[in-house]
């Protein structure tokens, strides 16, 4: 009885109305959505989020394009997310070419020109984009290169991070 | 005395239900693209032919090699400068006021051959790459772009 007279009385005082003040909180997420907004690309992230795969950073501002991928971590090769081959085998030759990885872009190059065929503004222009972790040596960048001019891609793009200038 | 207050609750659902949708396909990360250059000998000879006078012109055929005894700039056969390394790798720095020099002298000039060695790690020729393209120079405390030779041809040395 006691708590119900106290709640009543105050209940009772009547005047006193408690708000939860959403003011700042409004603040809060007007701004976030703002930001967020601002940022907002319809594209999404073409990064692809491979394990052993860290793009080095760059001060370019070029934009990638859409193109053929080749993706080179410090284990695999893989071409359009379909795993071509391993490097350790690739570091230990001495030829230039990769066979596999060659095989595989004559195939997309006929594709990519077949497809060039039924559109009338674009033609094959072999370019291909090249996402390397940022640890593999030259000398595995130049084979799959090589491998890619061999292949009728000579527009080779090399995929980066890119970096802000501070 | 009655206080009256904006019904802020649609507002907030909308902004309840954005923020959260905003936050998870944001993307933090930017792809951007260095493009290389391939040697084209038809390219070339059009080019050739195309600009007779500048053929008259001092030629400069840059290139900045990646080895252990640090980066040298050559054009051609002669050797200009060697970057010695630092104790943190290689002095990015230095073959930036280098090639900003070479740039002031030859400024028609816009390629370059980058040769490493087979070892060189892709991110160390990625940072000279970026070197060699453009220079950030601060001026009135605002770092500026300066485009130096953004034709870069990749090759290795021996």
């Amino acid at each position: 009885m006691i708590t119900g007279n106290r709640l009543s009385a105050r209940r009772g005082g009547g005047a006193v109305s408690t708000f939860l003040t959403l003011t700042s909180l409004v603040d809060l997420f007007t701004n976030l959505v703002l930001f967020l907004l601002y940022n907002f690309s319809a594209e999404g992230s073409s990064i692809p989020s491979a394990e052993r795969l860290k793009l080095p950073e760059s001060l370019s501002q070029q934009r990638p394009q859409t193109t053929v991928t080749v993706m080179v971590t410090q284990s695999d090769i893989f071409l359009e997310g379909k795993r071509i081959t391993d490097t350790d085998a690739i570091l230990k030759s001495d030829e230039l070419l990769i066979p596999d990885l060659k095989k595989e872009l004559d195939y997309e190059a006929k594709r990519g020109k077949y497809f060039a065929n039924f559109t009338a503004d674009k033609t094959f222009e072999g370019r291909i984009t090249i996402l390397g972790d940022k640890h593999i040596p030259f000398r595995l960048l130049e084979k799959v290169m090589f491998t890619c001019s061999q292949a009728e891609f000579g527009q080779i793009d090399l995929g980066v991070l890119h970096k802000e200038v501070t | 005395m009655e206080s009256t207050d904006i019904d802020l609750t649609p507002y907030m659902n909308l902004l309840v239900v954005l923020a959260p949708f905003l936050l998870v396909t944001a993307v933090f990360e930017r792809l951007a693209a260095l493009e290389i250059y391939l040697p084209q000998p038809t390219a070339a000879e059009a080019a050739a032919g195309a600009k007779p006078p500048a053929q008259q012109e001092e030629q400069l055929l840059l290139t900045v090699s990646i080895s252990d005894k640090g980066i040298l700039v050559a054009n051609g056969a002669q050797l200009l400068t060697l970057v010695p390394p630092i104790p943190t790798g290689y002095d990015l720095p230095a073959l930036s006021s280098a090639l900003q020099q070479l740039k002031s002298r030859y400024p028609t000039a816009d390629s370059a051959a980058i040769l490493s060695k087979g070892n060189v790690p892709y991110e160390t020729l990625v940072a000279v790459m970026d070197t060699t393209r453009e220079a950030l120079v601060t001026v009135d405390g605002k770092k500026k772009r300066y485009v130096l030779f953004p034709n870069i041809s990749l090759g290795e040395v021996q």
